[in-house]
């Protein structure tokens, strides 16, 4: 009997554990999250950042363990410190129809030092699988993780922006910083 | 019987271990809810904000709430222009000649912001041809005042003054009418400069000619100090001009 109840014990232990299990759904930390986007001219290269973003994240800081994570940032609020050329973007995204952008991730894939994340982005209203790969850095009181992703423009049916009548490339990358608060 | 009683005794300790943990786990942190062993528990907890701390606990397979602020119609930032043509009660809605101001209005708005302003464009390059080359022969005007070349090369000089000014004034106002941008902020950037050039451009377009006129003394008779200083106004309209499209380009 003494046996079966250590038993009994052990499990309601586990339970009572793994009722414990840190796997926390946090918001990113506003002012220290951000999405930036870069755009090649032939003329020029420029950024455009934004810290309208939200990232969410269901993770185990326990296990250093990144489980899902989404994002949504609005779109008109990137600053490239030129208001026209944000104008002109936001006409081609059709910012009016479209004025969010969001991110559900489906996968996250550990790699080395870094994460292959996986998921579908809606962007000018079509959405897209796309990946990313994230760099996530354990603090002890905050997780950042540093993202990277490459889209197509007129995959997502965005008519490419042009300056001089040439048009930018059709490569559009994405750098985002999330950053969740684990105390 | 005294074993089940054991069973008994042995269930309630499991019970209570599990729900003290449960009710620890929801204690110890607002936003510290375990999905994987509490389905129940995650359904309870919807959505628990902590505006303190700026973090939030959602439901998993849902995003977050829309990070979106509606956008506005217009900037706060208007220009002259824009502020008596494009606003509710400006002067192109009071007439009928667009309509009302709604989001629906502000998307076609925005095409056609688009479509004048690639026209500004072209426009821009056949007045900058037209500009370099109403300075050219301007230039050959002076360069023959006194010969027998003199006659012809001023009316081709006073034919592209005519077209650069025509050119020049269906370019600005292709700028100056077109509707209002979604975004405009308080900055120094290249467009800032663009239109900072367009102060001096445009204030040598209007004095170039004036002063030219002022040049030509009765008889055709031509006062060259004043001649000289419309020379001068010309090279600077035309340097200001270029260097307002090259200025975009950075």
């Amino acid at each position: 009997m003494y046996k079966k109840n250590i038993v009994l014990f052990c499990i309601g232990c586990f339970f009572a554990a793994s009722t414990f299990a840190q796997v926390k759904t946090l918001s990113s930390i506003k002012g220290e999250s951000s999405a930036v986007y870069f755009m090649v001219h032939p003329m020029h290269k420029f950024d455009a950042t934004s810290k309208e973003v939200v990232f969410t994240a269901s993770l185990d800081p326990g296990a250093k363990t990144i489980k899902t994570v989404t994002a949504v940032v609005d779109v008109t609020s990137f600053d490239s410190g030129n208001s026209n050329r944000d104008s002109h973007a936001m006409e081609v995204i059709d910012a009016m129809s479209f004025p969010e952008t969001t991110f559900t991730s489906t996968s996250i894939v550990p790699q080395e030092n870094s994460l292959m994340v996986g998921g579908k982005l809606t962007f000018h209203g079509v959405t897209h699988d796309v990946t990313a790969l994230a760099v996530p850095e354990w603090g002890s009181d905050k997780l950042v993780v540093h993202a990277t992703m490459y889209i197509s423009l007129t995959a997502f049916k965005v008519e490419r922006p042009a300056l001089l009548f040439i048009p930018v490339e059709d490569t559009l990358k994405f750098v985002l910083t999330a950053a969740f608060p684990l105390k | 019987m005294n074993n089940s009683m054991r069973w008994v005794k042995s269930s309630i300790f499991v019970c209570f271990i599990c729900s003290l943990g449960s009710q620890i786990g929801r204690a110890q942190d607002s936003y510290d809810v375990s999905f994987e062993t509490s389905v129940l528990l995650s359904q309870e907890l919807p959505f628990i904000q902590q505006d303190s701390l700026n973090i939030s606990v959602v439901q998993p397979d849902t995003l977050p709430v829309s990070v979106v602020r509606r956008p506005r119609l217009l900037p706060e930032n208007l220009g002259f222009f824009e502020r008596n043509l494009w606003t509710e009660n400006g002067l192109f809605r009071t007439m009928g000649i667009a309509s009302p101001l709604t989001p629906e209005s502000r998307k076609s708005e925005l095409k056609l912001r688009r479509t004048m302003l690639v026209a500004h464009e072209v426009s821009g390059f056949v007045t900058l041809g037209l500009m370099v080359t109403t300075v050219y022969y301007g230039q050959k005007v002076l360069n023959e005042f006194n010969t027998s070349n003199y006659r012809p090369l001023l009316r081709k000089h006073t034919q592209f003054v005519d077209a650069t000014i025509a050119t020049y004034s269906i370019t600005a106002l292709l700028s100056l009418l077109s509707p209002p941008p979604v975004i405009r902020r308080d900055e120094i950037s290249t467009v800032s400069i663009h239109r900072a050039l367009a102060w001096v451009h445009v204030t040598g377009m209007i004095l170039t000619p004036i002063i030219a006129a002022i040049a030509k003394k009765g008889r055709g008779a031509t006062d060259m100090s004043i001649l000289r200083i419309h020379q001068i106004s010309a090279y600077i309209t035309t340097a200001a001009f270029t260097a307002s499209i090259i200025v975009v380009t950075f």
